[in-house]
């Protein structure tokens, strides 16, 4: 008996962006700069973290160019500050609009929160009420730094330790809304959500429907710190298994996207990371197994 | 297109308008305000809106929440300020230094979006800050450890300009010799000491827990560069300081011998064809700016220029890379109560 042809595995789906599915990627850091230029890994992207490569015109600045020489790179800011109630710094978006054009940055994008006010600077990512009032700022504010960069930001879920007793709605639902409203693109960090749904008592299920997939360009894998009555987002350790659950369902839903891997404490050996990022194409490979599986019998019948 | 073409600016747009800010502003003024504070949740301004604010979870009130932001923002920037000043940390030790850091970022939160510069008001602040007796009279080092630390860190992102190649110096016409103009590179200082703190700094780096250093004064003068994207510290006898010093302040190469020679008498006559040498060989001279209008000294040779001098070479001492801050810290070291 002939085996039955097996169903041609769809394409990912595009994003509304039009932007491209880069693979799997790493968080550039500087402890794997010379393993990585040395020994040329098969990775698919690497992300900046922008504000390294701002305000400096040494090594950092050299090692960005070395980097966009032979892989594509995207640049994740932690200051545009979105958030907050001061205007925004076009001083900080000038050089940041410079430094993607020198890389040749593929997108970039921030977090959504606030990093201070008043003109002072916290270097952490706050966390804003999820109301119509922040929502309502928060879209003025993403359209002009979008058109002051002349392309869609990718702005990031944070991790959150505090809840308002102002917010009105919840945290997938804000950041659908402001995807919307702003026109802008989403970054889903799993790890994040499973610390936020920790530290809340959210449904991590009920989270991931409401996000708008067709917004989402990329996802952030990490691992995190459990001190049993909360967790904290470390990025010091591997991705625990329910984050690995939470990413296959990602997948699943979205048909895939360009995932990268976090480490910022104990960063290991490279081999290390880089075998902590391969373990994503086993999530990947579930996730579009059950993707083909649900179109198949989508369309058999 | 050069680095600086394209840093070439773009009109400023006009901000957004913020009207919402108003509704969003006192809300994030007093978040802000109770986790930039030393007390965190504890503080009074903290405490007047925290229960009609802040929600608590199943497991943390509300006060132990807003620590969670409040307790990382300290060590955040302490941390930063441990990575730069790894040498003021070992003189002072973990809580000393924990101490200073904690009055130093209450006295100048950041401002920028960058750390790059958040410690550049430190040395400054070392030499008013409150210390403990066995340091007091030792508080000259320490501003100047601090001095140097900084340094290092503020020249790993100065602005890059090319060095001259290394045989520029040697195609120097003899009749320019007189009047022709060194031009360091932007990312170079020169520093003259009243203790070896480089030789200190040195020894933390190299893990040998140096003691305090002894009360006596011993000078010691210091040219840190970057080459070649990495951060050097070279120790410099006094009239090679004193020759360089001349020369970055734009003195004719002529009159910087005869100011170096004050200090060293024949030894920069003697050695100087060497230390042009080993300095060009290091790119720390950017440019040769001739002045026209100098007279020229016919067919002299460079002084010292055919004499091979016995002394030892400066000690050019990378500083590690490690020890050199690259990274903006940007996630959490939370330190909530559990």
């Amino acid at each position: 008996m002939p085996s039955r042809p097996t169903p041609p595995r769809p394409a990912p789906p595009r994003n509304r962006f039009g932007l491209p599915h880069l693979g799997l990627g790493l968080g550039l850091r500087t402890v794997h700069y010379e393993a990585l230029l040395a020994t040329r890994p098969a990775v698919g992207f690497f992300e900046l973290l922008t504000e390294n490569y701002l305000a400096t015109d040494g090594r950092p600045a050299r090692i960005a160019e070395q980097f966009a020489e032979q892989w594509p790179l995207v640049l994740h800011g932690v200051s545009m500050s979105l958030g907050s109630a001061d205007r925004l710094d076009f001083g900080y978006l000038r050089q940041l609009k410079q430094l993607a054009e020198r890389v040749n940055a593929v997108w970039l994008g921030d977090h959504v929160c606030f990093t201070g006010v008043a003109g002072r600077n916290s270097h952490d990512l706050l966390p804003l009420p999820y109301d119509e009032a922040n929502l309502r700022h928060l879209v003025r504010k993403v359209r002009a730094a979008q058109e002051f960069l002349e392309r869609p930001l990718v702005l990031e879920n944070p991790s959150t330790y505090v809840t308002f007793g102002r917010s009105t709605m919840g945290e997938a639902e804000f950041l659908a809304r402001l995807a919307d409203e702003a026109d802008c693109a989403l970054l889903l960090d799993v790890n994040n959500v499973y610390v936020s749904c920790r530290n809340h008592g959210w449904d991590a299920a009920d989270y991931l429907a409401a996000i708008p997939y067709d917004r989402v360009v990329q996802i952030h894998l990490a691992g995190h710190t459990d001190h049993g009555t909360h967790c904290i987002d470390t990025h010091s350790a591997p991705v625990c298994d329910p984050v690995w659950q939470l990413y296959a369902e990602v997948e699943r839903r979205s048909g895939g996207r360009s995932t990268l891997l976090e480490w910022d404490e104990e960063i290991p050996p490279l081999a290390d990371t880089l075998a902590e990022l391969q373990k994503a194409r086993r999530f990947q490979a579930s996730g579009a197994r059950r993707l083909v599986r649900a179109g198949a019998v989508g369309s058999g019948t | 297109m050069s680095r600086r073409a394209r840093r070439a600016v773009a009109p400023t747009p006009t901000a957004p308008a913020t009207s919402r800010a108003a509704s969003v502003g006192p809300l994030q003024r007093w978040f802000q305000a109770a986790v930039m504070h030393p007390q965190g949740s504890a503080a009074p301004l903290a405490r007047r809106r925290l229960a009609t604010e802040l929600l608590p979870s199943a497991t943390l009130s509300a006060a132990e929440r807003l620590d969670l932001y409040a307790h990382s923002y300290f060590l955040r920037l302490r941390d930063v300020l441990r990575h730069d000043f790894a040498g003021l940390l070992h003189a002072l030790g973990d809580a000393e230094f924990d101490r200073l850091a904690r009055r130093y970022v209450a006295a100048h939160p950041s401002r920028s979006f960058t750390l790059n510069d958040f410690a550049q008001r430190l040395p400054r602040f070392v030499a008013r800050a409150p210390l403990p007796p066995r340091w007091r009279a030792r508080r000259r080092f320490l501003v100047e450890l601090a001095t140097l630390e900084r340094a290092v860190d503020r020249l790993f992102h100065a602005p890059h300009v090319p060095p001259l190649a290394p045989s520029a110096l040697g195609e120097l016409a003899p009749a320019d010799w007189a009047s022709a103009q060194l031009r360091p590179i932007a990312a170079a200082r020169l520093f003259a000491f009243r203790h070896p703190v480089n030789r200190w700094l040195q020894a933390v780096y190299d893990g040998a827990k140096p003691t305090p250093p002894a009360r006596d004064e011993l000078p010691s003068f210091l040219l840190v560069h970057r080459h070649e994207w990495r951060v050097w510290r070279s120790t410099l006898s006094e009239p090679q300081h004193a020759l360089l010093a001349a020369l970055f302040a734009g003195v004719p190469l002529a009159k910087a011998v005869q100011r170096a020679a004050r200090v060293g008498g024949k030894e920069p006559l003697l050695r100087i064809g060497e230390w042009f040498r080993e300095w060009s060989g290091a790119g720390l001279f950017a440019a040769i700016e001739r002045d026209g209008t100098a007279p020229r000294a016919r067919g002299r040779k460079l002084p010292g220029t055919t004499v091979d001098g016995n002394s030892p070479a400066p000690r050019w001492t990378e500083t590690p890379r490690h020890l050199v801050r690259t990274e903006t810290p940007r996630h959490r070291v939370r330190g909530g109560r559990r």
